[in-house]
């Protein structure tokens, strides 16, 4: 067998070979120009088409273009076309490079993945008769096979997410930074956490060293993104359980959690399942727990929205396998969070982006 | 050889990326895919010539005058032969790929009955693998 380990990148093992470690240094490299140098044109541009668009009453009543008026300018633009696709084919670029590599080494993830499986601290509980929704079922950003229908998932996820990240999330420090940050029950009591849509486990690892104390449980619909999760959690030592449940219907005891969080979790499932999660939690979560959100910006909140930043919202939910994205952001997330019963505020962003934070408590 | 996990791959629903046409013909979209593959070709190759010039200085190995007259063997032919097969497959996918008027994912996006793919396996992904070849990007 071909020796892959090629040391690492703080938490992250390096790629396993130097032309795959280089072509995804050209997709971070490429994505960084696209959004900085090739956007500050569009932008400029888009502002242009956008007056044009909405001439002769201007901005509408919510504050921004109509998205269908947007379309009718953005759709047919050279400029705004060629800036899809080479953000597309940034995408396919950097996931065809992942799974072509991951592939061929194929029998060395499956085997570390079956070894770590019986390994601790901690647990992964997977249900082969789970029925695996169909929303769930979508290539989420463009990835082979999704979250569900890829046996490399939760490798593919970790390196292509850390595009995303520019490189700056090789050792969890996002996931770090929210963990820290997290809102908690005005008791101060955090004996049992919940990460729901945990994926491939960077924020409940992340919870675990911030509570190490706790009892702190991963959630999400995906074997193999449970499985990584697992592994990665064993790695570091951290006693973390995983399991392979619904965040709509989690079969955790009634009003035994404390603190529950969902990052990036709600914008990936349609409104009504949303609607059920929320139930959910505020099942599970104790008179005075806390369920932490972070997500895109809602309803109301986009009032002050740049269009083309509505127009890329929606184009993610277009190209990029964002299947729910548009629902959630046209829903009121916080709304909803009250409607399920919780006395739900937004807080300040935790993070370098601008996803809002929903902090959600449920009443004594 | 290990069997795939039980739970690690169900149906999932194809997004069917290869066949976006954003511009005014299929074949432009296909050329500025080709561009960009060239663009990350280029920079895979400068990046392990600054690495290994890197590592031959280090060990007091290079001089500059030994890589301009080397003159490589029928080995070295054969097994350069094929990775500038692999680069030309990669770089010029998109103008072999059958270009699809309309917009799949429009329809992906619609949600309404959306064709299902069976889990991608390692059989999947190690036929993609060896039509990429040695290096697989």
């Amino acid at each position: 067998m071909v020796n892959i380990d090629r040391g690492s990148n703080g938490r992250t093992p390096r790629l396993p070979s130097l032309d795959l470690e280089s072509q995804q240094d050209f997709v971070r490299g490429f994505r960084e120009w696209m959004v900085t140098e090739m956007d500050s044109q569009i932008r400029v541009h888009s502002e242009e088409l956008a007056a044009h668009a909405a001439a002769p009453t201007g901005a509408e009543a919510n504050g921004r273009v109509d998205l269908d008026k947007l379309r009718a300018a953005y759709d047919t633009d050279p400029l705004i076309a060629s800036r899809l696709r080479v953000w597309i084919t940034n995408q396919r670029q950097m996931w065809t490079g992942l799974q072509g590599q991951f592939s061929q080494h194929r029998d060395h993830y499956r085997e570390e993945l079956d070894r770590y499986d019986e390994l601790g601290p901690g647990s992964v509980e997977l249900d082969p008769d789970l029925a695996i929704p169909d929303y769930c079922r979508h290539e989420i950003h463009i990835q082979p096979g999704g979250y569900v229908g890829n046996e490399l998932a939760g490798a593919l996820y970790h390196y292509g997410t850390n595009s995303f990240y520019m490189g700056q999330n090789d050792s969890d420090e996002f996931h770090i930074m929210l963990a820290r940050r997290v809102a908690r029950p005005e008791d101060g009591m955090v004996a049992r956490v919940v990460d729901l849509g945990c994926g491939i486990g960077q924020l409940s690892i992340a919870l675990k060293e911030q509570f190490p104390d706790a009892e702190v449980t991963g959630i999400d619909v995906a074997g193999p993104m449970l499985r990584y999760a697992h592994k990665r959690a064993v790695e570091l030592s951290l006693d973390v359980r995983f399991l392979q449940r619904l965040a709509e219907d989690t079969k955790l005891e009634t009003g035994s959690v404390d603190l529950a969080t969902a990052f990036i979790l709600f914008h990936e499932v349609p409104t009504a399942v949303a609607r059920e999660i929320c139930a959910e939690v505020f099942r599970i979560l104790r008179p005075g727990g806390v369920f932490d959100v972070t997500d895109f910006a809602t309803g109301p909140m986009r009032s002050a929205e740049h269009p083309f930043a509505t127009y890329r919202s929606w184009a993610d939910h277009q190209y990029n396998g964002e299947r729910w994205r548009e629902e959630f952001v046209s829903s009121d997330f916080l709304a909803i969070l009250r409607e399920a019963g919780f006395v739900a505020e937004l807080q300040p962003s935790k993070m370098a982006w601008v996803q809002p934070n929903y902090v959600a408590r449920k009443p004594d | 050889m290990t069997k795939p996990h039980t739970t690690a791959g169900t149906d999932f629903i194809d997004h069917g990326s290869d066949t976006y046409t954003f511009l005014q013909d299929p074949v432009v979209d296909a050329l500025v895919e080709v561009v960009v593959e060239l663009g990350a070709e280029t920079w895979i190759t400068r990046r392990r010539m600054l690495v290994l010039e890197r590592v031959m200085a280090s060990k007091g190995l290079l001089a500059p005058d030994l890589i301009e007259t080397y003159t490589p063997s029928p080995e070295d032919e054969a097994l350069w032969r094929q990775e500038r097969d692999r680069m030309l497959k990669s770089v010029y996918a998109a103008l072999a790929r059958r270009p699809v008027r309309g917009d799949a994912a429009a329809e992906r996006a619609k949600g309404a009955n959306p064709p299902k793919r069976p889990p991608l396996n390692a059989t999947d992904l190690t036929a993609r693998a060896k039509a990429l070849g040695p290096s697989g990007v």
